[in-house]
């Protein structure tokens, strides 16, 4: 997805919207991911108020990406799945608020 | 969800995700108000004859359970329905900053205590509403000043009532003894237990394993 912004000079060069952190649901995702450490699948869904399968369609998503990672660990003696959102992600994600503001910037009429 | 993208505030999300996790439940509310109580009660152990070392020990063993009842119901009522979450660094500090003071007042609280007790203080007969404004201020330096601090650090609301119960419990010790603790204790027990009920409503086991 591309908008315009404008230099000195007058002349538009397109800003570029990542559309994958720009889709509703994974941005939701995404935004939580970044204001914590990591968290489990549970804490996401219960964040997020997406579905079991709706959540686990994104994760993969964002996963192959390579915007978050999956951390597999025990908790008190049982497998439990982490999952934090990498360098890559975050870098995504600032670039991503920033195209928008830059986006909604350019709008005309303010 | 239509909002997000454009006005999200991280920092609102972070404080959101951070009272979902501590706060939302109940039990810190249910913490305190068990606490209210034990010391409401405590005064009473004489007349159903716990004295001596008994009514130490007793009452320790309450005052102790109170703040382990509150790790085991994070542990295995809250967790469970919400899910694990590591928080950032930031906050992290944030909860260490609150650790330190708490663990000031509680030093401070404890030499005050000592004084007083081996008559380091010099005592003074005080009547009327100069005996009240005394007990007033323990209950702020008790109550008060402590719990504002931890609400305004973990950014919960309920503690700022909690501490105005608190002080004003304690202000009233002189004329009405524990009174003030089991009421203060029993209201705030009550909210908690609300609270704690509408969110096992709200947050029922998943149904699948979170793997």
């Amino acid at each position: 997805m591309t908008t315009y912004e404008h230099d000195a000079g007058g002349n538009q060069s397109p800003v570029k919207i990542d559309r994958l952190i720009h889709e509703p649901a994974r941005f939701l995702i995404i935004a939580h991911l970044y204001v914590v450490e990591s968290a489990d699948f549970l804490f996401l869904m219960r964040q997020t108020g997406l579905t079991r399968g709706n959540l686990s369609s994104h994760m993969s998503k964002l996963e192959a990406a390579g915007y978050i990672e999956v951390v597999k660990e025990f908790v008190d003696k049982k497998p439990h799945t982490m999952l934090q959102l990498n360098d890559e992600g975050r870098k995504a994600f600032q670039e991503y608020r920033q195209s928008m503001r830059q986006a909604l910037e350019d709008l005309p009429g303010g | 969800m239509d909002d997000m993208t454009e006005n999200i505030d991280l920092k609102k999300l972070e404080k959101k995700v951070w009272k979902s996790f501590f706060v939302q439940d109940g039990i810190m509310d249910i913490f305190f108000g068990f606490m209210f109580l034990v010391l409401g009660f405590r005064p009473f152990l004489d007349d159903i004859g716990i004295t001596g070392p008994w009514d130490a020990i007793l009452s320790t063993s309450l005052i102790l359970s109170a703040p382990l009842l509150f790790i085991l119901g994070k542990k295995f009522i809250i967790t469970p329905r919400m899910g694990i979450v590591k928080f950032s660094r930031e906050r992290k500090v944030k909860h260490m900053k609150v650790v330190i003071l708490i663990a000031f007042f509680i030093i401070a609280t404890n030499i005050i205590l000592f004084l007083s007790l081996t008559k380091g203080f010099p005592r003074v007969h005080l009547t009327g509403l100069v005996l009240y404004l005394k007990r007033l201020g323990i209950g702020l330096f008790l109550w008060g000043v402590p719990l504002s601090i931890l609400a305004y650090f973990l950014d919960y609301r309920h503690i700022y009532f909690i501490a105005v119960l608190g002080a004003l419990s304690e202000s009233i010790y002189a004329y009405a003894g524990s009174i003030g603790f089991i009421v203060s204790g029993s209201i705030i027990l009550i909210m908690g237990l609300v609270i704690f009920f509408r969110f096992l409503r709200d947050y029922p086991l998943p149904a699948e394993e979170s793997e």
